[in-house]
């Protein structure tokens, strides 16, 4: 009992096949009531495809859909107790405003006195009193999609759905109602699944990430477990900006303990595996990675004891300033690495620069299926 | 192009509505020709000059047209056949219109295994020439009891407009976003309500042109009228060759031309009153807007 309590909305061995092919392949995903669900991946990746499974628009081929234990997976979409925010926003257009967040009632048939009061009380919540009267062209992109939560809120539902809702907004207005959609969440603590390709969306927002690649999931997990454990080479790409450097190389295990090295450089590891040490014997080709914040300028860390000195020199091919980092991109025959260093660090193109690596941060993935090796 | 709009009356400019009033008076001509000649009197057009205005101006041509003169057997006007005409053209519009509506709705919204093969086949309509369908249709029409009906006549009309005006809605339908029926249908609302409630209210444009071309075509229509059609339903365009083509007695010009201008002036109305919006409807979906 205590089980279906935590797993509120169960996606069980969910499967969609469009003339033979595969959309989505037998994926299993749960999230808890009040938890904020992130499906992200590339487009194509099948997230969508899943949400509006979810939402009861595209049948399963196999699998099952339970909200509270109840399977909804053949129900009609107005009975699976779910509100759904579209990515267009899908505002009624010859509707006004306080016509389209009351629309679902209005076929529902709550009497129209209820009804004005329930969209004054989202209207408060949302602050859009003001545009109540007004139709949706004439509405800002912002001040539509509060209307579009609005008419999602008002149903008061089990689990609210969005699909990309802000992919149509401009870069700062993103940011604003991102930070509005979490405090929204923080408040109504109502479940939420949300579909993005944006992997700083999913990240700032999610309580729980699914990242998915062709219809198969790659991984689920909490955003500090997806950006730091990554399960693969597409996880470990895919999330974080700028991406994560990644070289093939070798283990090397030599009498001063185990090391990475790939073309003539060599990094020695902090406190290796037994599973890397038991590789560097059998199989030494591996996929190194190394996020771009764990590359630094050496000066800061050569006296601060780092005793491995996994310093490189390397050719700066870029500098860009982002005004609280610089981003520096080196490239040299044998690999190219993005490294974060403080602003106030003095970088020229063309130069060489001593770079420090945080090996105790590094990632290591079979170099053959990209599965991580930890 | 850019030449032109340089200089505000620059020789290309003037050339242009030179050219434009030269195309203007030519097909302009014919319709002067018809109205001055339909307000002189008999005498003044056998003096031969088609294109004078009325020495005498008068209007007993236009009266004659309208309930007097001899149409056929009868001596009853364009009248009654004006009203046959409206009795017909308004219900074959309008449900022909619903209707197309409707299955331009359901082939985009609600699609359905083999949905572009009856889409083809509704659109293979729109080219089978009227003269292929006469007799199986008449045939038809004696099976279902409407022959020589008014209620005949629309149902052949309601038929043939099917094709244009199914095309007409799915075109428009197929970019209404499909976001919008989701979202309804999480509120709710039904085939129908999403129907009248959503997609109907935002169909203003192209239920303009349908309206338009429906009436155009249907109104215009001769050959259904001339065939199927009985004594008591004899639409305008057959009336008014009747009367233009009654071989007895003097050929009274003035009367006919009275008589073209008044069974024209129903198009010519809608054309006025809701031309702009055929302009905007056509264009729609054409661009992003």
């Amino acid at each position: 009992m205590n089980n279906s309590e935590v797993r509120f909305l169960e996606i069980d061995n969910l499967g969609k096949q469009y003339a033979g092919v595969d959309a989505l392949k037998s994926v299993s995903l749960d999230v808890e009531q009040g938890g904020f669900l992130v499906l992200v991946g590339p487009s194509g990746c099948g997230k969508s495809t899943l949400l509006n499974m979810i939402a009861g628009f595209e049948p399963a081929t196999t699998g099952d859909i339970r909200i509270a234990g109840r399977s909804i997976a053949n129900l009609h979409p107005s009975k699976r107790d779910i509100a759904m925010v579209f990515q267009s926003y899908a505002l009624y257009p010859n509707m006004t405003v306080a016509d389209n967040i009351g629309f679902g009632m209005e076929t529902r048939g709550v009497p129209k006195a209820e009804r004005l009061t329930k969209i004054a009380e989202v209207a408060a919540i949302l602050q859009i009193e003001p545009l109540l009267k007004r139709k949706p062209a004439q509405l800002s992109g912002g001040q539509r999609q509060r209307v579009a939560m609005g008419r999602a809120l008002v149903r008061d539902p089990q689990a609210f759905l969005f699909d990309e809702p802000l992919s149509n907004l401009d870069a700062r207005l993103r940011v604003d109602m991102r930070a509005e959609i979490k405090k929204l969440h923080a408040r109504l603590g109502t479940t939420i699944v949300y579909v993005t390709h944006d992997q700083i969306e999913a990240m700032t927002l999610a309580t729980k990430i699914a990242v998915l690649q062709h219809g198969e999931l790659q991984q689920v997990g909490t955003p500090d477990e997806i950006y730091n454990r990554p399960a693969n080479t597409f996880v470990a790409d895919f999330m974080g900006s700028p991406a994560m450097n990644r070289v093939s190389g070798q283990l090397l295990d030599s009498d001063d303990g185990l090391s990475v090295t790939f073309g003539k450089y060599r990094l020695a590891l902090h406190e290796p595996s037994d599973e890397l040490c038991r590789r560097a014997k059998a199989n030494p080709r591996i996929d190194f990675g190394i996020r771009s914040e764990n590359i630094n300028e050496a000066d800061n860390h050569n006296g601060s004891g780092d005793r491995l000195n996994n310093t490189l020199s390397l050719t700066v091919e870029l500098v860009e300033p982002t005004g609280s980092d610089t981003f520096i991109a080196t490239r040299d025959d044998d690999c190219s690495f993005t490294a974060r260093i403080a602003n106030n660090i003095p970088a020229r193109m063309g130069e060489r620069m001593a770079l420090w690596f945080d090996m105790s941060k590094a990632h290591f993935f079979d170099s053959d299926t990209g599965v991580r090796v930890s | 192009m850019s030449t032109l709009s340089t200089g505000k009356f620059g020789i290309g400019r003037l050339a242009l509505y030179l050219v434009l009033l030269v195309f203007a008076i030519y097909y302009l001509l014919p319709l002067y020709v018809m109205l001055a000649n339909s307000f002189k009197p008999l005498a003044e057009i056998r003096q031969g000059d088609m294109l004078a205005l009325p020495q005498v101006w008068t209007l007993d041509p236009w009266r004659s047209a309208w309930s007097t003169a001899q149409i056929g057997i009868q001596a009853t006007g364009l009248k009654p056949y004006f009203v046959n005409s409206i009795v017909m053209v308004v219900p074959a519009v309008l449900l022909s219109t619903l209707l197309g509506a409707l299955n331009g709705y359901v082939l985009t919204k609600w699609r359905f295994r083999g949905d572009g093969v009856v889409f083809g086949l509704i659109l293979l309509s729109c080219f089978i020439p009227f003269q292929i369908v006469l007799i199986p249709m008449a045939k038809m029409l004696g099976v279902l009891g409407l022959a020589g009906t008014t209620s005949g006549l629309v149902l052949v009309h309601l038929v043939y407009g099917l094709g244009f005006t199914t095309l007409f809605f799915r075109n428009y339908y197929a970019a209404f976003p499909t976001e919008l029926v989701r979202a309804a249908q999480i509120d709710g609302a039904g085939f129908f309500r999403i129907f009248t409630r959503i997609l109907l209210p935002s169909s203003g444009p192209i239920i303009v042109v349908t309206v338009i071309w429906q009436f155009t075509n249907i109104w215009n229509d001769f050959l259904f009228g001339a065939s199927f059609a009985d004594a008591d339903s004899v639409p305008m365009t057959v009336a008014l060759n009747n009367l233009v083509s009654s071989s007895t007695g003097v050929k009274e010009y003035n009367v006919h031309f009275a008589g073209a201008v008044l069974a024209a002036l129903p198009t010519l109305i809608v054309y006025v009153v809701s031309g702009r919006y055929f302009v905007r409807g056509l264009m729609a979906g054409a661009v992003k807007g």
